[in-house]
């Protein structure tokens, strides 16, 4: 017997009110499954790393007890919460049409960034762009476009690869079904070649760092423009499996520890190069990156965090996440506790007044509201390869995917997020509208 | 939903922030203006050099301007320079700069950018100064991927300046010793354990004292693994470095006997932690079963 049912009966037993109980059934019978995971969750000892008081136990212990307390109010109340669409919704909006204060003066140079995370929050959440939105996403971005054929963070700034990647899919967002075209392809084709480097790598502009991040970003606007050759991408998948450690995950260069954001970009753009079944295999250690990436998601949190022995936070819910369905195709094995991340994001990471956010006590950001978010759709849905949409041509994998809702009768429809392109991170319906071109 | 409920501000005091914010904002826009249009204009002189100091105080992370200041710097001040003391002089001032956003932004890209590129202008720079400033960062915070990133540059560097063998081991087995150090005062601290990877396998090669073979370091290494996982068998930095140590990697050049005996200790002292975790709590360790069931494997693979 399921342990809902039992409180069912039990509260018969208590309140002897038909009408009440009934209503109780429907409620605990959409929510069971989830209720269920938290008590498996809560049976979690969480990491019982108290023999030794270091600073990083300590700071895992206060986290997990905050957590579990969280946890075991909703238990006692029976009732889990929903995904609040309407007030992230209005958070997301408030924030695209308001001037903003000062401090954020640190983000000034990540203007498609925050146009980027604020209209792909309010796609995913169900909104809809009307013509005057969609004019102003591509009005600002392309303004940003410089000459050389990349995007700067902002106007006047110079081409960096992360904000254009984050100028590019801000664009395929807008409704305009052409903005694509005002971008001079064979400019931007050579500004990316400009930025690659002998070993295969990219670097993020002109003497900027070089990691997996650049090569993700560099490998994605080249796939939905449409300019990806061999000669972009020799030696690319060979480096990035240079990237991989000894413990199956990878970092952002060869030699670097292993880390999430770093992780998701390396096997995603490896991902835009072949089928995730094939390619992963031939350039990496599957099975290590399996151990790796499971070994992120906590028993008792239910969410992820990035690196070994690092704290939960509401991002890696994607950038950890974000691996899975890959590693699903791959592997052909579920390998994902989607309820437990759901509990956690639906938990812990909604601010009442609106917004996502890190774990408890952290405020809201744009970044992690998107990245949460995209979490989320990862909990609703599963990835499927189709070779029978895949073409001839190099990068064409990446345009193979159908995304499909996970049926379960007991999701509640109110947490319902739009199915997430899982190499792109925007809605599928946004990436098949700029493909149809 | 459980986040902490913010204080609502006073009217009168939303109003004053909203009036210090224009004021901020302001003052950015015309600085950031002013940059801007003097980068356009190709504009190197001591004038500009001091407006990105002041654009980069109040936004670190504005990387255009970082790059312009590296602009300034080739075209302005190396040219006006007489010799290379005074480029390192001015340098040094330039690293100071760096040094305190640093202080306050150890994780922004450009500001580690910056500083990678200044001290490789610089031929007389004692990079021993630079490995001081990592040491108190990591201090700080020991698990900034940045400053990991960092150290391990500058190592390189160092070890690119030598000419003898010799020395760069010996500077491999410097930087091992110091994992060893920040282990024992953290087992927790996974990015010291990922360190020790990356600088044990440079060693492995080079045949350098308790190094020579694969077996000797292995005894050696795993019992000082076995004082850490006995400290918190919960963490799994240790047990997750431990499955390396008993990958192929390590023994697939093993003799058979060495081998075995290797497989064998650990699988008794892990059963015998397990135990004893049984004693205490009344559970198994999950860290230990799925270790005991991982050597068991590599015990059979064998056969």
């Amino acid at each position: 017997m399921s342990n809902s049912k039992k409180k069912v009966d039990w509260y018969k037993t208590v309140l002897g009110s038909r009408r009440i109980v009934e209503e109780m059934v429907v409620k605990s019978e959409t929510q069971s499954n989830q209720i269920d995971t938290l008590e498996i969750m809560l049976s979690s000892k969480g990491s019982g790393s108290q023999k030794v008081g270091t600073l990083t136990t300590e700071q895992q212990v206060k986290v997990e007890d905050d957590i579990r307390q969280i946890y075991e109010s909703i238990l006692d109340d029976g009732q889990l919460p929903t995904l609040e669409t309407t007030q992230h919704r209005s958070f997301v909006k408030y924030f695209l049409e308001t001037n903003l204060p000062a401090g954020f003066i640190a983000l000034d140079a990540s203007h498609t960034w925050m146009i980027f995370w604020l209209v792909n929050s309010f796609l995913l959440l169900g909104g809809k762009i009307d013509e005057d939105m969609s004019n102003r996403i591509s009005e600002n971005i392309l303004s940003y476009l410089n000459e050389d054929g990349g995007f700067g963070g902002g106007a006047g700034l110079i081409s960096h690869v992360v904000s254009s990647y984050a100028a590019v899919m801000a664009l395929c967002l807008s409704n305009d079904h052409h903005v694509l075209d005002k971008i001079d392809r064979q400019k931007t084709y050579e500004w990316l070649l400009s930025l690659k480097l002998e070993d295969g790598s990219f670097c993020m502009y002109k003497g900027g760092e070089v990691d997996t991040r650049a090569v993700y970003c560099a490998l994605v606007i080249a796939s939905v423009l449409g300019i990806l050759t061999p000669e972009l991408v020799a030696g690319t998948a060979e480096w990035l499996g240079r990237c991989q450690t000894f413990e199956g995950g990878f970092g952002g260069v060869p030699g670097d520890e292993a880390h999430g954001g770093y992780s998701f970009c390396a096997v995603a753009a490896l991902s835009i190069l072949g089928p995730p079944q094939e390619i992963i295999t031939r350039h990496c250690d599957l099975k290590n990156l399996v151990k790796w990436s499971v070994n992120r998601q906590f028993q008792l949190e239910g969410g992820m965090n990035g690196r070994t022995n690092k704290l939960v936070d509401g991002c890696y819910s994607h950038w950890v996440g974000g691996i899975f369905p890959f590693l699903e195709l791959a592997t052909q094995c579920d390998l994902l506790d989607r309820a437990a991340l759901k509990n956690y994001i639906l938990i812990c990471c909604q601010e009442e007044n609106g917004g996502l956010r890190d774990k408890p006590g952290k405020r809201p950001d744009f970044y992690h509201t998107n990245y949460v978010l995209c979490g989320l759709s990862l909990c609703q849905h599963k990835a499927k390869h189709d070779p029978a949409l895949m073409t001839e041509k190099l990068g064409a994998s990446a345009f193979a995917y159908r995304v499909e809702r996970i049926k379960d009768p007991q999701e509640d429809p109110a947490n319902f997020i739009e199915p997430l392109h899982p190499i792109f991170g925007i809605p599928m319906n946004t990436v098949l509208k700029n493909r149809e071109l | 939903m459980h986040g902490v409920k913010r204080e609502q501000l006073s009217k009168d005091a939303k109003q004053r922030k909203k009036e210090r914010d224009a004021f901020k904002i302001s003052h950015y826009r015309q600085l950031t203006d002013s940059v801007l249009a003097d980068k356009q204009k190709n504009i190197f002189n001591n004038d500009t050099l001091d407006e990105t100091s002041r654009l980069l105080d109040l936004n670190p992370e504005f990387y255009t301007v970082w790059n312009y200041r590296r602009d300034i710097i080739t075209n302005h001040v190396f040219s006006n320079l007489k010799d290379s003391q005074a480029a390192h002089t001015f340098i040094l001032k330039e690293l100071q700069f760096v040094g305190k956003q640093l202080k306050s932004y150890p994780k922004v890209y450009w500001i580690w950018n910056h500083r990678k590129w200044l001290i490789e202008q610089d031929d007389l720079f004692d990079l021993k100064q630079e490995m001081a400033l990592i040491d108190k960062m990591l201090t700080m915070d020991s698990r900034n991927y940045h400053v990991w990133a960092y150290r391990r540059y500058v190592v390189g560097l160092v070890q690119d300046k030598m000419e003898h063998e010799e020395d760069i081991i010996l500077s491999n087995r410097e930087e091992f010793n110091y994992t060893t150090k920040l282990i024992e005062e953290n087992i927790s601290n996974y990015s010291a354990w990922h360190n020790r990877s990356q600088l044990l396998q440079k060693l492995l090669n080079s045949k350098t004292e308790g190094f020579e073979d694969k077996y000797s370091f292995l005894v050696k290494e795993l019992s000082f693994l076995q004082n850490a996982y006995y400290t918190d068998p919960d963490d799994s930095a240790v047990w997750v470095y431990l499955r390396w140590l008993l990958s192929p990697f390590f023994l697939k050049d093993l003799p058979q006997d060495k081998r075995n005996s290797i497989l064998n200790d650990q699988l008794r002292d892990i059963k015998e932690l397990n135990e004893s975790e049984i004693e205490d709590s009344g559970k198994p360790n999950a860290w230990c079963l799925k270790s005991i069931s991982y050597v068991q494997k590599m015990m059979n693979q064998h056969v």
